[in-house]
């Protein structure tokens, strides 16, 4: 750095004086520095000139001391120091190995100047940065484990893990402390809280309770008198013996003040002493000894300066308990009384990290319902650890929950949904229900469940684990899961990067045998799956119309597609439920006006559920390059069809199919069905006998769209104002 | 952020402005170094031509000559390329989207080298109507429009008067304005002689840097008597604001011809309104430029030159104005009179504060973010 100055390469600083500590092997650089101060007037007396000392040394962290006489180190943002010692200042927030790595006289200049700068005019404590707490430095961990026992008054009692000095000190509220914690290691706490005070510069720590009692007086703050009363309280209550006896900590809560009547955060710092807490309620007057025994004092107490100088305290840095505010923080969600009631449907693997994700970050109270137990094999990508094997995975998932939020965060339903929800109640209360059952039969019964009020969200893995889908239903419900996963399957068909996206993965047998494969996917997909389940779910707020993601991987690119979800229209037709989307009926009316005066037409392409008797039209193929149109009729033609149908099923994994075929009537004709119409149905009916579902054909006219199903007379026009059912008794348009 | 380059030549002028948005604005050119050994002034076409380069421009946004004297244009033929005549064009020349030009150096008569060509180019943008600003009323070039057949109508935009802010610049479109005190009515008029001191450009730049305001006053070789005019009029117009500063950057080289009539022994004194503009309508914690050699010690060879700097000058600027001597900055002195640099001024929120990073680019306040979480 003196080489550096030397050279003239820096006009910022002038060498002041440098010697060497042989003893200590320090050297010592001072400079003057200047001060980048414009002229606007500052808030802390920091000069335009400011001499700086810079230490230096084998094994230090380079520091900057402030020399000056008048110097205001009441300052936030340097560095403690013992009593009398020089102090320095704070200069970076960085890990002394972090600091080494960057730092060149250069920067450590520049960082000096800048941080003189922003004291002088206030700005080096921002205004969204937590106020300082009166005390700092390094000190022995105290862990709150529950919020309830930070708060004051609260009878605690506190233990330690392990032995060895550096061990944190758990404090929790007395009842909850299992028995071997409260009376073999335990340790009586005592919290108190002060009145508030204002932020000013970390203080030193106090070594003994006299000087700690000093700091508090400085302060406003009777400590003393705080002690007394509790100590009293104590004593009145009576079963004091065993608190006095044992080893003590003192924790004290200071409410800070960042401006005049504003309180912005709280000081808290603990104090561990050798002696018992009797030892220290002796030196206050509140208590007396007689041999072995202890007792209250009569009288206003009296305490002794000279016995509180002797108890020397070790200081403690506490940590506030976890809880759904801190966790909220900490993620950088916005915190909230009043956490959205979640319903989720399937706790395995992307649940359970799924709803533990979103639970480390403030999210959710929640309802878990699953009927599995945890297995073994479950435990390669469960959330869940060993301890939980052969418990309902609801029970553990609830639990690990509640240990972080709190009490109540969580309940478990060890059943199925169906049963869940037999009770309208149950689903009634959900704010959010997420479906990871990773069922289709599941998702598809969430679907059609009409009580259910609140939109759906479902997240699953594809096969091989390395795709992560979320589909979100539209508002009020009107497009529901099963449609947007019509809507997933098409975009699967359309979109060639993910033509193997449901590829068949590896499979492995837990339990020997062919039953309850379990699908090869690694953990480390999973974890990603649900922080992006948690993320789209959480971070990002739905479509009108429904919304399908798709976080897919090809080769080192992960990518996002978001699609807004197709409408359907939903009619009972002959017995079943079919489910046009709107995409198929806007298809039909452009290809027949493109098409006219000729009929047009071609192959329907849709899935069937056979368990709820439902049909989906999802799309429409072109007509074959083969077929015959003339404004009189139609013929679809087979060049091609049987390759693209196979396309499709490969893209879908069958789940998209021929259900049906789709032609137009000329201008100002209506869709009614014509003889060669009817011939064309029982033909479509011979090729789907054997798959068990209707014929399906949809007929564009000059009335709208017409679906007709199976071979019977009933059918509907959709695309209308109404959806109407009529028997088909419309006569022949014409001649073929 | 705006930033004010002043460079070390000598007695001479040369100010660079880098807007916000990049542009760049030069005040004077004075290429006066001889590059013989012993010359510690700078290479200014080299530092120019580097800084353009950098910052991947072919023009600047406005070149200004406060007025004609060689050491506030010397060299410019040789630098900028000039609209009027082609063998002041070419590739290796900077164009001059602007120019800036008191009314004396459309008229002035007898004139050589680059003050010459100045003067033709200026005439010719003014006759074509555009790529100038001509700081005076259009009145007092009347007759000279006339005789090239032109109207004050015809140019009135290419005119800006004292009082008046240039109009092409703003606090909200661009974070500076520019608010014009010289050449004022009294030396606009036709006098028939030319006082190119008297009748240099002087003015107000003021800057914006979230939402804080900064003022540098600019006053090529501004004599007491003129300075004193200007405050007079300015002060009775109530718009004392317009001759704050924050930074001042001295008339004439820290001349005491700028401060008072008389040098002094050890000060020069000031007139009323001299002091005024000093030490009231100015910052006490601001910067004071001056262009010039180093100030002379007392007793030595160059305390006994006439030409500035003056000692006694310096010494009234540094006691009786600044609240710290080192806010006096002498360009031929920084960082030291054996090495002088450019010397650099960053506009910020605060206020003028030298830059004294030496151009690194270190970032100090942004040193403190570990680059990764886990």
């Amino acid at each position: 750095m003196l080489q550096w100055i030397d050279r003239g390469e820096h006009c910022g600083a002038r060498l002041l004086w440098c010697r060497k500590q042989e003893e200590a092997d320090r050297e010592v650089i001072a400079l003057e520095v200047e001060v980048p101060l414009g002229q606007r007037t500052t808030v802390h007396p920091i000069e335009r000139y400011e001499p700086i000392a810079f230490i230096f040394g084998d094994g230090i962290v380079p520091c900057a001391y402030p020399i000056r006489v008048g110097f205001p180190f009441e300052l936030p943002h340097i560095n403690l120091a013992v009593d009398q010692h020089p102090k320095s200042l704070c200069l970076f927030d960085l890990d002394p190995d972090e600091i080494r790595r960057i730092l060149s006289p250069a920067l450590l200049l520049e960082r000096t100047k800048w941080w003189l700068c922003e004291a002088a005019y206030g700005r080096l404590h921002g205004p969204d940065q937590p106020l300082d707490p009166i005390f700092g430095g390094y000190a022995v961990p105290l862990l709150f484990l529950s919020p309830q026992a930070q708060h004051d008054g609260a009878a605690l009692a506190g233990f330690r893990r392990a032995d060895t000095a550096d061990a944190p000190i758990l404090v929790d509220l007395e009842d909850r402390m299992q028995h071997d914690q409260a009376e073999n290691k335990g340790l009586t706490v005592l919290n108190l809280v002060t009145a508030p005070v204002s932020h000013g510069r970390i203080r030193s720590l106090p070594r003994t309770v006299g000087q700690l009692l000093e700091v508090y007086r400085d302060l406003g703050v009777d400590l003393l008198a705080l002690l007394q009363e509790r100590f009293r309280a104590w004593c009145v209550a009576g079963s004091y013996e065993a608190k006095f006896r044992k080893a003590g900590i003192l924790i004290i809560s200071t409410p800070l003040l960042r401006e005049e009547g504003v309180i912005d955060g709280i000081s808290r710092k603990a104090f561990a002493f050798g002696e018992t807490m009797g030892d220290l309620a002796e030196a206050t007057g509140v208590l007396g000894r007689e041999g072995d025994g202890i007792g209250p004092l009569i009288g206003p107490p009296v305490s002794s300066e000279e016995a509180l100088a002797q108890i020397q305290i070790d200081p403690a840095t506490v940590y506030d308990a976890f809880d759904r505010k801190l966790a909220a923080v900490a993620s950088g969600a916005e915190p909230t009384d009043e956490p959205m009631k979640v319903l989720l449907v399937g706790c395995g693997a992307l649940g359970s990290q799924l709803a533990l994700a979103a639970a480390r970050s403030g999210h959710g109270q929640w309802t878990c319902v699953d009927p599995d137990h945890l297995l073994p094999h479950n435990l390669a990508r469960h959330q869940l650890s060993p301890q939980y094997l052969g418990a309902p995975k609801v029970e553990g998932l609830a639990h690990s929950i509640c240990g972080l939020l709190g009490d109540g965060s969580a309940v478990g339903h060890p059943t199925t949904i169906q049963d869940y929800l037999k009770y309208p109640s149950n689903g009634d209360s959900a704010e959010l229900l997420i479906d990871t059952s990773a069922s289709v039969p599941v998702s598809r019964e969430l679907a059609a469940n009409k009580h259910l009020k609140t939109p759906i969200v479902s997240a699953f893995l594809n096969p091989t684990g390395t795709d992560l889908v979320v589909m979100r239903e539209g508002e009020e419900r009107n497009t529901r899961l099963d449609h947007l996963e019509m809507d997933y399957y098409w975009h699967l068909v359309t979109n060639e990067s993910l033509h193997n996206h449901l590829s068949v993965a590896g499979e492995f047998m837990p339990a020997g045998g062919c039953r309850h494969p379990s699908a090869v996917i690694s953990q480390a997909d999973v974890m990603r799956a649900a922080g992006e389940a948690t993320n789209e779910i959480f971070g990002r707020d739905g479509l009108a119309s429904g919304m399908v993601a798709i976080h897919a991987s090809t080769g080192d690119i992960r990518a996002t597609t978001r699609l807004a979800g197709n409408y359907y229209t939903e009619c009972n037709v002959a017995g079943w439920t079919i489910a046009i989307c709107a995409r198929v009926l806007s298809s039909v009316q452009r290809a027949r006006a493109e098409a006219e005066p000729n009929e047009t037409g071609g192959i329907v392409v849709g899935a069937w559920d056979r368990r709820i008797r439902k049909g989906y039209l999802v799309a429409l193929l072109d007509p074959p390059p083969d077929s015959v149109q003339s404004p009189t009729g139609f013929v679809r033609g087979a060049v091609g069809v049987f390759h693209e149908l196979e396309a499709i099923g490969h893209a879908t994994a069958q789940n998209l199919n021929y259900v049906g075929e789709w032609h137009t009537h000329p201008p100002k004709v209506q869709s009614t069905p014509s003889s060669d119409d009817r011939l064309l149905m029982q033909w479509i009916d011979d090729e789907v006998t054997m798959s068990d579902v209707p014929a399906i054909m949809l007929i564009g006219g000059e009335d709208g769209v017409r679906l007709c199903v199976g071979t019977t007379s009933e059918n509907c026009v959709i695309g209308h104002s109404e959806a109407t059912t009529k028997p088909n008794s419309v006569p022949d348009r014409g001649a073929a | 952020m705006t930033k004010l380059t002043f460079f070390p030549l000598g007695n001479a002028d040369t100010t660079l402005a880098e807007l916000q948005d990049g542009r760049r604005i030069l005040f004077d050119y004075a290429d006066v170094a001889t590059g013989e050994e012993g010359d510690k002034r700078c290479d200014l076409p080299k530092l120019l031509r580097d800084d353009m380069k950098q910052a991947d421009l072919s023009s600047y946004a406005v070149v200004a000559y406060t007025h004609l004297d060689t050491d506030h244009c010397a060299g410019s033929s040789d630098f900028f390329w000039f609209e009027h005549a082609t063998k002041y064009q070419g590739d290796d020349r900077y164009k001059i989207d602007t120019l800036w030009v008191p009314a004396a150096a459309i008229t002035e008569e007898g004139l050589d080298d680059c003050a010459r060509v100045i003067r033709q180019e200026a005439r010719y943008r003014l006759k074509s109507g555009k790529g100038i600003k001509v700081f005076s009323r259009p009145e007092r070039l009347k007759e000279w429009l006339k005789e090239n057949g032109l109207t004050i109508e015809s140019r009135k935009s290419c005119f800006v008067d004292a009082g008046q802010l240039v109009p092409e610049f703003s606090l909200d479109d661009d974070a500076v304005e520019f608010f014009v005190h010289s050449p004022h009515a009294k030396r606009t008029d036709d006098r028939g002689v030319v006082d190119r001191n008297g009748d240099s450009i002087m003015l107000q730049m003021r800057f914006v840097e979230e939402g804080h305001h900064t003022d540098l006053l600019i006053t090529g070789d501004m004599p007491h008597e003129c300075i004193g005019e200007i405050v007079d009029i300015t002060r009775k117009k109530k718009n004392d604001d317009r001759l704050h500063w924050d930074v001042y950057h001295l008339p004439h080289h820290c001349s005491y011809k700028s401060i008072g009539p008389e040098k002094g022994e050890n000060k020069t004194a000031p007139t009323d309104q001299v002091a005024w503009l000093c030490e009231t309508a100015g910052e006490e914690n601001g910067f004071i430029i001056s262009a010039s050699k180093p100030i002379p010690y007392k007793g030595s060879k160059e305390d006994e030159d006439v030409q500035p700097p003056h000692r006694q000058a310096a010494n009234y600027y540094k006691e009786d104005v600044l609240a710290d001597t080192r806010q006096f900055l002498v360009t031929m002195a920084e960082p030291s009179s054996t090495n002088p640099k450019p010397l650099v001024l960053l506009i910020t929120r605060d206020g003028a504060v030298k830059d004294t990073s030496g151009g690194s680019s270190i970032a100090a306040g942004a040193a403190g973010v570990a680059p990764r979480a886990g």
